[in-house]
């Protein structure tokens, strides 16, 4: 009975193991972000995360970097008579803050991944937009347009480089300089193996945006003390010009 | 990178030298005209990224230092008339309060961007238009060897006569004339509410209205310009970061770096130009801001989806 019992159990684990066992030869491993913590200080002009990991040879990879999703209102200009004024107000729900398709390279990569419900025409199914006298389809065009210009959404063909492979697995690295207007939050780099021109294991590594030092200071400080910090505001405003009045006296006459 | 600089609020990082030099050109045009600049510079911070509502708070702070530097100058070289400021304050503190109540209003009913953008082209077209014709006409009547006309004579409008009908007239030393206090009172409640409305310290409609209505003497009504929008915008400093939080600091101090600076080098300018000179630089400025106002409101924008929130 005790054997029967050991039988069983061994075959329960083996069971257990074998499906995840499966899924991890095509999953990618080791997924690291470098640095997977960006800080925002007063000299930051936007920051290079490298994204590397291990996946089969005969598989590929994209990779997706997506931002906290964010409730937005929007303007809608329209033209009336000579002029453009703003006709409606429009609502976009869960809309990623930012999304970066880091793609290898290839001619028909960003058709490929279309096809595979990846990169930004996707993210049409997720955003939810409020009902207008406009077309949902042309208010997603102008939203695109409206990101594209911020640099926050783009697709990144040739991004993705592959290393020699070796036991059947070869390493892969991805690069992207995410922009000065990346706003602080929790990020998702998200990859997701291509078998055979299908959707294979996907793999997440959780990115953090954060303000640290002087930024952080001044931040919190107009968050928490808003008086003290509009005060604070007007002083030094007026002790700078009156500096600067005062140095100009002093340089000669006037 | 050395030179770019992360702004905290607006959440974008900008070049340093684009930044202090954007300031100095707005300095500039403080001391040298007595106006803010804040219609200027907003719409240019705009153009480099900054979020619109933070632009035009953190603007009115820079506005602050710009403003207190240029009336120092002022000050020191007797061009302030206090008196007459006093009552355009209160005036424009009575205002500005009724006009953010209009832009609550407009907001409810809708398209209040469209009226203010509208409001800014009817009045800078009808004071840029008569600003240059008149400077045009003054330049041209001192060239020629003619009698020379005392300012204002001739003109002995209506409007004269109804000024010296109202009651409690007083003399304003510093600008020479005798006037109502009714009128800086009412002029600066007039101001003060179509500066609540476009967003502005209002200097750039408070000069012409003291030249032609109050008919004071340029140089006073530069430095005294100064006096009222250095009060103006400490109340919309202080007013933004408690209810917007809108100020940023770091952005208001790059370009106070600048305008202070600027502020010093017109205020000595000021003196050197000739005033129908001085006149006509401010017309030109004023009515292309008009045509650029105008443009946005007439040409295609590139993308018609925009963040609500805007100024």
């Amino acid at each position: 009975m005790r054997r029967f019992a050991l039988v069983i159990l061994v075959c329960c684990a083996g069971l257990g193991v074998a499906p995840a066992g499966f899924a991890q030869t095509n999953a990618p491993t080791a997924l690291t972000v470098s640095p997977d913590v960006l800080n925002v200080g007063l000299f930051f002009s936007g920051g290079e995360i490298t994204i590397t990991g291990e996946i089969p040879v005969s598989s590929d990879v994209v990779v997706e970097i997506i931002g906290p999703q964010v409730n937005s209102l929007f303007d809608l200009k329209g033209r009336i008579g000579p002029f453009w004024l703003t006709r409606e107000k429009v609502d976009l729900e869960n809309a990623p803050a930012l999304y970066i398709l880091l793609l290898p390279s290839g001619p028909d990569w960003e058709q490929k991944a279309t096809a595979l419900n990846l990169g930004i025409d996707n993210l049409k199914q997720q955003i939810g937009i409020s009902r207008t006298e406009t077309t949902t389809d042309d208010i997603f065009h102008m939203f695109l347009k409206l990101k594209h210009s911020e640099k926050l959404y783009d697709e990144l063909p040739g991004a993705v480089f592959y290393s020699a492979s070796e036991n059947g697995r070869r390493r892969f690295t991805a690069t992207c300089r995410l922009p000065s207007s990346t706003a602080v939050g929790k990020y998702t780099v998200k990859t997701t193996t291509i078998v055979n021109g299908k959707r294979g294991a996907e793999l997440s590594h959780d990115l953090t945006v954060q303000e640290v030092g002087f930024v952080e200071m001044v931040s919190r400080m107009a968050s928490e003390s808003r008086l003290t910090y509009g005060v604070a505001a007007v002083l030094i405003a007026l002790f700078s010009g009156a500096l600067m009045g005062l140095l100009f006296k002093g340089g000669g006459g006037h | 990178m050395p030179w770019t600089i992360y702004l905290p609020i607006a959440q974008h990082s900008v070049a340093l030298p684009i930044m202090v030099g954007l300031g100095f050109v707005v300095g500039l045009l403080s001391g040298l005209f007595g106006v803010g600049g804040g219609f200027l510079m907003t719409p240019l911070l705009i153009m480099i990224g900054i979020p619109p509502t933070v632009a035009a708070a953190s603007d009115s702070n820079q506005i602050v230092a710009a403003s207190a530097s240029g009336m120092y100058a002022h000050y020191r070289l007797g061009n302030v008339d206090f008196k007459m400021g006093v009552y355009l304050l209160i005036g424009g503190i009575l205002g500005g309060t009724g006009g953010v109540q209009i832009i609550k209003i407009l907001k409810a009913m809708g398209n209040a961007d469209f009226l203010i953008k509208i409001t800014y082209v009817v009045m800078l077209g009808f004071v840029g238009v008569y600003m240059f014709q008149e400077s045009l006409q003054a330049l041209r009547s001192t060239e020629t060897p003619k009698a020379i006309p005392a300012e204002g004579k001739g003109k002995d409008s209506m409007y004269v006569r109804l000024m010296r009908a109202l009651p409690w007239q007083t003399r304003f030393e510093k600008s020479g004339i005798v006037l109502s206090p009714l009128v800086p009172l009412f002029l600066g409640g007039l101001m003060g509410m179509l500066a609540a409305i476009m967003g502005v310290g209002g200097g750039f409609i408070m000069v012409p209205v003291m030249v032609y209505l109050l008919r004071m003497p340029m140089h006073v009504v530069v430095g005294t310009s100064l006096f009222q929008v250095l009060f103006t915008c400490i109340d919309v400093t202080i007013m933004q970061a408690y209810s917007n939080r809108t100020v940023d600091f770091i952005l208001a101090l790059l370009l106070l770096i600048g305008s202070t600076f600027g502020a010093q080098v017109g205020a000595r300018l000021s003196t050197r130009l000739k005033e129908d000179q001085l006149k006509i630089f401010l017309a030109s400025l004023v009515l292309l801001v008009m045509v650029k106002m105008l443009l946005s409101l007439v040409l295609t924008p590139n993308i018609l989806l925009s963040y609500h929130g805007g100024h």
